[in-house]
């Protein structure tokens, strides 16, 4: 519980919410949906910050992005026909991933990406896609979901920083994809997750992103299953090779819900066929 | 501090101290419809509408609805006009013990909000976290199903006519 926590604030500009961070210091904490906030037990904070009246709820494209404000709830991602056709719907599974329409209804894009457990969705699907982050701050900066994520120096976000928007570059709007998670229940957090995207020219694979989730302290990018499929006509010794260099030499986490050796075997199981139904579909497109 | 709010259709002011969840709130006030299940966001039985959108009360700051509309079970219907899902989940015999019932209604109440004409997965989709330990849910599926078919035809014995709130129920 906030113990300490005495007073809400409701700013309807960056700025403003920013300069009422700083005044509190470090006692201070934004609030999106506050579905881990809500559980969370600190007592240095004295005051909230309510980030969901400054029009951070959006999706839209320019030029060059997509690109999703950081208050969108989960269930709008996942609801938006734009996101459950861009870059194969990618973004709006990964979304729709997550236990409950009443907990998806109040969790939001930037609490889930600044949260990151191992077993997160939206990071995997994000890196798959190479998005950027927005924050604002001191200072403006843009940094790549694979350095954002799970650094711990970015819990602090937040506290002195806001992330405004994500973004993720158009040309991947037609490649295909395929999200999928292994867990006990809907609710129950992921044992495995496989998010994968690839691009064809009709018959070969030009173009593949391969990530894997929910198996090491954090999701990471596979490149040597990358080159098991780029450049090739693919079919089912492809997709058990790439789900085999995807593992090869991981540090597989162990805990109550998986051993080690479970995990890397519904792991490698999980990526070999969300790599072969990512292929039917974009096949299936393409021709 | 003061939240303000409207609650079940009625401009509230509450005192609030600042860290208590929008659940406690409520039944420190004397809502007791919305239910303290698993307090972790996983039984949805303190299910309320924020804005028209249902959230789990336990999930949710107190201090995040200032300025929100929220709707609870007492803002629904009254023992002498009971809403039409009231009307069906008692004609489906969709409830038994109970408990669960009023995070259930208010996840179908934004369903038939948003989508009068729900498709079966639809209403799969907004029950899924409303759990159930009695009735094994088919009642419950069928029973917004029929609710559904009667507000399109206006065939209900109730209407929603979005009435005033009542301060409800005795049961705890
Ligand atoms: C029952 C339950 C089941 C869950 N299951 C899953 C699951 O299956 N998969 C999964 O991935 N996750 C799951 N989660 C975790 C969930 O993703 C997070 O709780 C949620 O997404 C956080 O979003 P929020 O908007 O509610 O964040 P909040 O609780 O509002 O904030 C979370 C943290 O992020 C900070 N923050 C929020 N927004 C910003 C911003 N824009 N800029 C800077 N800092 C910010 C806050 O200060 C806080 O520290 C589950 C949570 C619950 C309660
Ligand atoms: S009491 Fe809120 S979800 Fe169970
Ligand atoms: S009727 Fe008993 S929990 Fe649903």
């Amino acid at each position: 519980m906030l113990r300490n926590l005495k007073e809400f604030y409701y700013p309807t500009t960056v700025p403003e919410a920013l300069a009422i961070l700083e005044r509190f210091d470090s006692k201070a904490a934004v609030v999106a949906g506050g579905t881990t906030l809500g559980r969370t037990d600190d007592a240095k904070i004295e005051a909230m910050i309510d980030i969901t009246r400054m029009g951070l709820s959006f999706i839209k494209e320019d030029k060059v992005s997509l690109r999703l404000g950081a208050t969108t709830p989960l269930q709008t991602l996942a609801k938006t026909r734009k996101l459950q056709s861009f870059a194969g719907g990618l973004i709006a599974s990964a979304a729709a991933a997550q236990p409950s329409k009443q907990l998806r209804n109040a969790m939001t894009l930037g609490g889930s990406i600044v949260i990151s457990t191992p077993w997160s969705d939206m990071p995997p699907a994000l890196l798959t896609l190479d998005a950027q982050m927005i924050l604002v701050g001191k200072i403006d900066r843009v940094i790549p979901a694979e350095e954002f994520l799970f650094e711990p120096k970015y819990r602090l976000l937040g506290r002195s920083e806001i992330l405004t928007e994500v973004r993720i570059s158009r040309e991947l709007a037609g490649w295909r994809s395929q999200y999928a998670v292994f867990s006990r229940t809907r609710t129950d957090p992921a044992m495995a997750i496989a998010s994968v995207a690839l691009r064809d020219d009709g018959d070969t694979c030009v173009g593949a992103r391969v990530v894997l989730g929910g198996i090491t302290r954090k999701a990471s990018r596979c490149p040597a299953a990358e080159k098991k499929l780029v450049g090739k006509k693919l079919g089912p010794s492809h997709f058990t090779a790439a789900a085999k260099a995807a593992l090869a030499g991981i540090d597989v986490v162990a805990d109550w819900r998986a051993s080690r050796e479970y995990r890397l075997h519904v792991a490698e199981v999980l990526m070999r066929r969300t790599l072969a139904a990512c292929w039917e579909q974009a096949k299936g497109v393409a021709r | 501090m003061k939240l303000e709010m409207k609650l079940n259709g009625q401009d509230v002011s509450l005192d609030i101290a600042g860290p208590e969840l929008l659940l406690d709130l409520l039944r420190d006030n004397g809502y007791f419809g919305s239910k303290r299940g698993c307090e972790n966001g996983d039984c949805g039985a303190c299910t309320v509408l924020v804005d028209g959108k249902a959230v789990c009360s336990c999930m949710y700051f107190a201090g995040q609805a200032h300025g929100r509309e929220v709707t609870t079970i007492e803002g629904l219907g009254t023992m002498e006009h009971p809403h039409p899902l009231q009307e069906t989940f008692v004609e489906c015999g969709a409830v038994q013990c109970g408990f669960c019932i009023p995070g259930m209604l208010m996840s179908a109440k934004e369903l038939l909000d948003e989508c009068p004409n729900p498709k079966d997965p639809e209403i799969r989709e907004a029950l899924d976290g409303n759990l159930c330990r009695c009735t094994g849910y088919t009642k419950q599926f069928e029973a917004v199903k029929l609710t559904a078919k009667r507000m399109a035809e206006g065939t209900g014995k109730g209407r929603d006519s979005g009435r005033k709130s009542a301060r409800g129920g005795k049961s705890r």
